[in-house]
């Protein structure tokens, strides 16, 4: 997760561990985007506005190297980006703020597989 | 692609008035302060909207700090009829936190706030009172940095929040949640004579359209009872005025007026006491039910009691005059809230599909009235409504000056909203005769002479 809000990732991280995910935040995206290069994980959640590079950026050079393009992602977000948010190749758009049983079955969608497969 | 943008979803104040000031509820997940001085309603109201709000969905949480204990809460809401008991420690969860802040700081409640929304999700967040907590904050800054923590969390996660307190209009432009709410609604108490009048006020509403000035209400058993500033109506396209002559109940007046009385037109019937405005009013209104429709006659002096011998002696039975659409509305000039009336007749001219209307005596009004531009602006506002709906109406105002048969300063405040003045006065020769005189008659060619004219047992005749 890409959010330089402190509530946004503790509340994020409490909620999707009760659907059993393990969330990892980071502030800013390139931070991000080396630890998804080296360890591919199943969700990508990123806020438009993070520091050095933004969520949408990142979306793009996620979702352009066959490498990483099959993670799934979701860019959550103050502004109402969703038709940048489709442009950039993402898999879903929420807009904030959180609302938890929205965000949780946005997430159940996107990762139907994995959660199968875990449970 | 999965899409969720946010809407306007707005938050019922559990009032369709107060919704409808609100252009549509509170946005959802906005904050907001609701002020005003002690008795002022702001618990009632945020009650009120807690109960509304209940469902099985996501709980409301109510936290206690300072101001009340839980239990006096709890005690005096049992008086409203939105309370629910079942839904108290589920739907609406209350929880006093005033002693754990007190212990541990008032940086506890972000924890507490916190905590409540990992346990249970809340929809609507109230702290009563947020105010208080300054008063045991050891530091500006340490309020500051606590408001700021907690007003981050409260962004982040989806909930609505109220922040009750005490505030004065001096907190509203120091302390810092006055910069970082959404939304601040004002109550205000202020008393007059023997009765209070209370008002509600929206100072401001990110993101929303709302309807400015103060709106009167008052408490009662199922909360906040507000009655929204009336203002003048958009005069819808397309709107023409009605030429359509109607019969004005009088014998002989409707020769003097073009052939009877434009529909939609507003007629100030002014004169002495004893002149005979309340029989003239009452034809006219009686002459609606002649037409098919319905009159609504409201009165602040005689009692329905009263109005019922007066109505005998003019020979209609009250109770047939009632099944046939006479309506009745009586208020004691000692109770009478200007806001509230206006605002009820309103109301009733609307749902009752009333026709014609008297208000007898517009001076009652006037003393009533703390604010007299207020009430110009009312009527004013109420006769324009009148004017589109075609409401035809009759204001009886008594001149206090003599009986010759002038309208005097206050009268003539009302004679820009009338389209006709109608003028009556008494004249002592040998013996007391009425006259009456046709002042103005606004797009009619009016007979401009003085009149006599007598009251019998068959009603009000113009010689």
């Amino acid at each position: 997760m890409v959010d330089g809000d402190r509530h946004t990732g503790e509340l994020l991280t409490t909620f999707l561990g009760e659907i059993g995910l393990e969330t990892t935040c980071y502030s800013d995206g390139d931070a991000a985007l080396a630890a998804t290069r080296s360890d591919l994980p199943a969700l990508i959640i990123a806020e438009v506005v993070a520091a050095r590079l933004g969520g949408l950026d990142l979306c793009r050079k996620l979702k352009s190297d066959e490498r990483t393009a099959s993670a799934k992602f979701l860019i959550f977000s103050v502004i109402g980006a969703a038709k940048r948010a489709r442009d950039s190749g993402a898999d879903a758009f929420l807009s904030k703020p959180i609302d938890k049983a929205r965000f949780l079955g946005v997430v159940r969608t996107l990762l139907a597989r994995e959660l199968e497969i875990s449970s | 692609m999965i899409e969720f943008i946010e809407t306007d979803e707005r938050v019922t104040t559990g009032s369709a008035e107060i919704d409808a000031i609100l252009g549509g509820g509170f946005p959802v997940n906005s904050i907001n302060i609701i002020m005003g001085q002690p008795g002022s309603g702001k618990t009632v109201f945020a009650e009120q909207m807690a109960f509304h709000n209940a469902d099985d969905a996501r709980p409301i949480l109510y936290l206690t700090t300072f101001s009340e204990p839980v239990a006096k809460v709890l005690k005096y809401l049992q008086r409203f009829t939105f309370y629910d008991e079942a839904s108290v420690g589920t739907a609406v969860i209350y929880d006093d936190v005033g002693a754990r802040l007190a212990h541990e700081g008032i940086e506890a409640l972000v924890d507490v706030v916190s905590d409540a929304i990992h346990a249970f999700s809340p929809k609507i967040i109230i702290i009563d009172s947020y105010k208080a907590l300054h008063d045991i904050s050891p530091s500006v800054a340490a309020m500051r940095r606590m408001l700021y923590e907690l007003t981050g969390l409260l962004t982040a996660y989806a909930t609505t929040v109220f922040l009750v307190g005490e505030y004065s209009d001096e907190d509203a432009k120091a302390l810092p949640e006055f910069a970082v709410a959404d939304g601040i609604i004002q109550l205000l108490r202020s008393e007059k004579s023997t009765r209070d009048e209370r008002f509600l006020r929206v100072v401001k509403l990110r993101g929303s359209g709302y309807f400015e000035g103060m709106h009167s209400f008052r408490i009662t058993r199922d909360g906040l009872d507000v009655f929204p500033r009336l203002v003048t109506p958009e005069v819808p396209e397309g709107y023409e005025m009605d030429m359509e002559r109607i019969p004005s109940g009088i014998v002989g007046l409707d020769a003097l007026i073009g052939g009877g009385l434009l529909r939609g037109r507003t007629t100030l019937l002014a004169g002495p006491s004893g002149a005979g405005k309340t029989t003239m009013a009452l034809r006219f209104a009686l002459q609606a039910l002649e037409d098919g429709e319905a009159a609504l006659y409201v009165n602040f002096q005689e009692n329905p009691t009263q109005l019922a011998t007066t109505l005998r002696a003019m020979g209609v039975d009250p109770a047939q005059a009632a099944s046939r659409g006479f309506k009745l509305m009586y208020a004691s000039p000692v109770e009478l809230q200007i806001d509230s009336l206006i605002v009820t007749l309103f109301r009733r001219v609307r749902e009752e599909h009333v026709k014609r209307i008297v208000i007898d005596a517009v001076g009652d009004l006037m003393s009533a009235a703390s604010d007299q531009d207020r009430l110009h602006d009312f009527l004013y506002a109420l006769v324009q409504h009148f004017a589109i709906s075609g409401v035809t109406s009759l204001l009886n105002f008594e001149t206090t000056h003599g009986t010759d048969g002038s309208i005097g300063a206050a009268g003539g405040r009302f004679s820009y909203m009338s389209d006709n003045i109608v003028l009556l006065a008494m004249e002592m020769d040998e013996m007391m005769t009425r006259t009456v005189r046709i002042v103005k008659s606004r797009g009619t060619a009016q007979d401009l002479a003085t009149h006599r004219f007598t009251i019998g047992a068959e009603g009000a005749t113009v010689v």
